[in-house]
């Protein structure tokens, strides 16, 4: 099997193209690091069968987060992973970048080349035409136009991929030509690498340049003195040339990319109204306010559209059990009607609550408006700690902690990362979002969208406050600047199949975790209600209850039931709400507030701890992140418990 | 006279000639093509973040980073 490897910057469209390749559903989305884990599909062209890889979007091979360094490892070979064909994607709209990349890769000698000029459609709305034939005399490497969103393009590309895989093409891109004080320092390291390291000579040229174009990191990875060594070469090359030796390597290339790319490009792309945008979604004030408008219509919107759908779904369920409970004998009439149709449907019928949020968070994603945010956020992010790229995967979040600790490695700044992986549990995911809106449900009228919007606000406060305290623990005072840099997409309509694709994969995992672990607890659940004595008698959860109520009462007012419902709920959180419907537990409104508080708030899922443990492959620091979780929860149910018994 | 990207008035084109920061926040930007010699236009200026367009894509700059991108106005 043959292997192929997508190339390129976030945002061009690699897991779109992918997709296209292999007929597969795949995950796509317009986050800048939504490719974070490998991804790989297979397909097969005339009788060959090739695997592609889809890796994470990068810049440049000078690599400055965790998930780029995925994809420059794979191009020095230094992973199991070795591409027979590299398809570098460019977007047609920035089509220098791409072309810059390709003969940046091309440099490390690898010649089994393709470019895959994307988004041909939007060029071509946009006024901007690309002269294929040009680029390929230019750059002696297979170009292919194509829109991915369209579908066009795509056997042309698997027909480049399959000429140049077997040998029928032989791509021969061009070398940047650098100055001549740079040429000599690249021999004379290349050299010693070959020597010292073994190195085949075309890759120790490679790795030289990428060394004095500033590559810390894997100076470090290639050991011995190589730093020092790297690290004086600079110097002298700073003197000799009297600029900065790393932004003159990058310029070359630059250069050519440019002039190959001017010789066939013709338009400028009319890009007017998407300066008139980021002049408004950018301002601190008008964006800043459209930005709080645009969220709490989110929330809003999830909880009132989700009303509509939830109550009907909630009374079939109901009528199920009662069905159940009627018709059938005892111990089976008990068990579904009960464990199962209790259980699980009060969990099921939350699915809308969580279809709606999911959807409009997605498709305000794949806008380009999330990176707006980011860019808004990130100066005041950083008197937290964190990085104006934290809001990705905190929006991811919102549907699940998992992808959001994993999707965190694209923040380029590792002291953010962390604080920002150890502080996300704090964000509500979508099984908290079933209790909150089951929980809510309890509440008089008008208070019922408040109280749901004030358990969001809580968290992200809890969010923020955590991270804050975590930088000053880990890393002392926290120095607060005026934000980074963030790439700012091409705002654009939201693109349907996409949204829908995407949301679906976001939030089935829901209803797999309902048919599964839910349904398990809700009939363990329901089993400990039965034995030794039936529910009122003196049954096991009665027993565990009773022996946890004198804490959470004292703390949150909390009797034996919501005690066990908290208990369960450390499993997966949505068994809060299945124990609660199990146990037929009634609740007065402040008590529901404060369950659906504290439930948000306790502890990380089993699954989350686990991320996070991965992320960070420390344990102290995973405990840390448990430890101010449960911390913070009892201090903050407990206030509210507090509040609600004095008012 | 170099001044700062973030002294730039809006929709004018700067070419960058020096970045004086520190070596992780010059890398990221020599990264995403904000080198110098790079030309890039300031789409928006004022408070909050500087926006520029580069042949690269559009990119938000925090402002007191933007502060330490030096620039040349163009003839
Ligand atoms: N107009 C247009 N949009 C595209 C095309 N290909 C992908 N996109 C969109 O660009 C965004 C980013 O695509 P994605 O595949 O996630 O990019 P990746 O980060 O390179 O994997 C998504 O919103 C896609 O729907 C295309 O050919 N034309
Ligand atoms: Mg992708």
């Amino acid at each position: 099997m043959r292997v192929v490897a997508l190339v390129g910057p976030p945002n061009v469209g690699k897991t779109t193209i992918m997709s296209r390749l292999c007929r597969t559903s795949l995950e796509v989305g317009n986050w800048a690091g939504v490719t974070v884990e490998r991804r790989t599909c297979v397909y097969e062209f005339r009788g060959s069968r090739y695997r592609v890889v889809d890796l994470p979007g990068t810049y440049s091979l000078v690599t400055t987060s965790e998930d780029q360094r995925i994809t420059r490892d794979v191009l020095l070979g230094r992973l199991d992973e070795h591409p027979d064909v590299i398809v570098v994607v460019a977007d047609a709209l920035n089509l220098v970048r791409g072309v810059s990349l390709l003969l940046e890769i091309a440099e490390l000698g690898h010649t089994h080349l393709v470019l895959a000029v994307n988004m041909m459609d939007e060029a071509e709305r946009l006024g901007l035409s690309v002269d294929a034939q040009t680029l390929e005399r230019r750059l002696r490497v297979p170009v292919v136009p194509l829109s991915a969103k369209r579908g066009t393009g795509i056997r042309r590309l698997k027909r480049a991929i399959a000429d140049v895989a077997e040998g029928r093409i032989e791509p021969d891109p061009p070398r940047a030509e650098y100055p001549r004080p740079i040429l000599v320092a690249v021999r004379r390291l290349a050299e010693e690498l070959e020597r010292g390291l073994g190195e085949p000579r075309e890759r120790a040229r490679g790795l030289a340049i990428k060394l004095l174009e500033g590559d810390v990191d894997l100076a470090e990875r290639l050991g011995g003195d190589l730093s020092e060594r790297v690290e004086r070469l600079h110097r002298e090359l700073s003197e000799a040339l009297g600029r900065d030796p790393r932004a003159e390597i990058k310029r070359a290339r630059d250069d050519l990319a440019s002039e190959i790319v001017r010789a066939a490009v013709s338009g400028r792309p009319a890009l007017d109204r998407q300066a008139r945008l980021d002049r408004v979604l950018v301002h601190p004030l008008w964006g800043g306010l459209l930005a709080g408008v645009v969220l709490s219509g989110v929330f809003a919107l999830s909880f009132y559209l989700g009303d509509l759908l939830a109550e009907p779904l909630e009374d079939a369920f109901d009528a199920l059990g009662d069905w159940a409970r009627r018709a059938l004998p005892d111990p089976w009439g008990g068990l579904l009607g009960d464990g199962v149709f209790a259980g699980v449907g009060a969990v099921l019928a939350m699915y809308p609550y969580i279809l709606i949020m999911t959807l409009l968070l997605t498709a305000l994603e794949d806008t380009g408006y999330t990176a707006r945010v980011a860019a808004l956020l990130s100066g005041p992010l950083s008197r937290f700690g964190l990085h104006g790229k934290s809001v990705f995967p905190a929006a991811l979040s919102l549907a699940c902690n998992v992808p959001g600790v994993t999707g965190a490695r694209i923040i380029d700044d590792p002291r953010a990362l962390t604080v920002t992986v150890l502080a996300l549990p704090a964000v509500p995911c979508s099984a908290r979002l079933t209790v909150i809106a089951y929980l809510t449900g309890h509440l008089p009228d008008p208070w019922r969208v408040p109280a749901a919007v004030s358990i969001y606000a809580i968290a992200l406060l809890t969010f923020l406050g955590t991270a804050a305290l975590l930088h000053r623990l880990l890393y002392g005072p926290i120095e607060p600047h005026a934000g980074t840099v963030v790439e700012l997409p091409r705002m654009r309509r939201p693109h349907p199949g996409t949204v829908f694709r995407v949301t679906w994969l976001r939030s089935n995992e829901f209803l797999r975790k309902a048919g599964t672990v839910i349904l398990a607890a809700s009939i363990a659940i329901w089993a400990l209600t039965q034995y030794p004595a039936p529910l009122g008698h003196g049954s096991a959860v009665e027993v565990i209850g009773r022996a946890l109520e004198p804490v959470t009462g004292a703390l949150f007012g909390l009797d034996w039931g919501s005690a066990v419902a908290l208990l369960t709920g450390v499993l997966a959180k949505e068994t809060v709400v299945s124990t609660i419907k199990t146990l037929h537990l009634r609740l007065a409104p402040a008590q529901a507030y404060v369950l659906a508080l504290v439930s948000t708030l306790y502890i990380p899922c089993a699954s989350t701890i686990g991320a996070i443990y991965s992320e960070t492959g420390s344990a102290r620091l995973t405990a840390l992140s448990v430890a101010l979780n449960l911390g913070v929860a009892t201090l903050v149910g407990g206030l509210a418990h507090l509040a609600l018994s004095v008012a | 006279m170099p001044k700062s990207l973030a002294e730039v008035e809006e929709g004018r084109t700067v070419r960058i000639v020096d970045v004086v920061a520190g070596r992780g926040a010059a890398a990221m930007l020599y990264n995403l093509g904000l080198r110098p010699g790079a030309r890039v236009e300031v789409i928006r200026s004022g408070p909050g973040p500087v926006v520029v367009r580069t042949e690269g894509g559009t990119f938000s700059i925090g402002r007191g980073l933007a502060f330490k991108v030096l620039v040349e106005e163009e003839e």
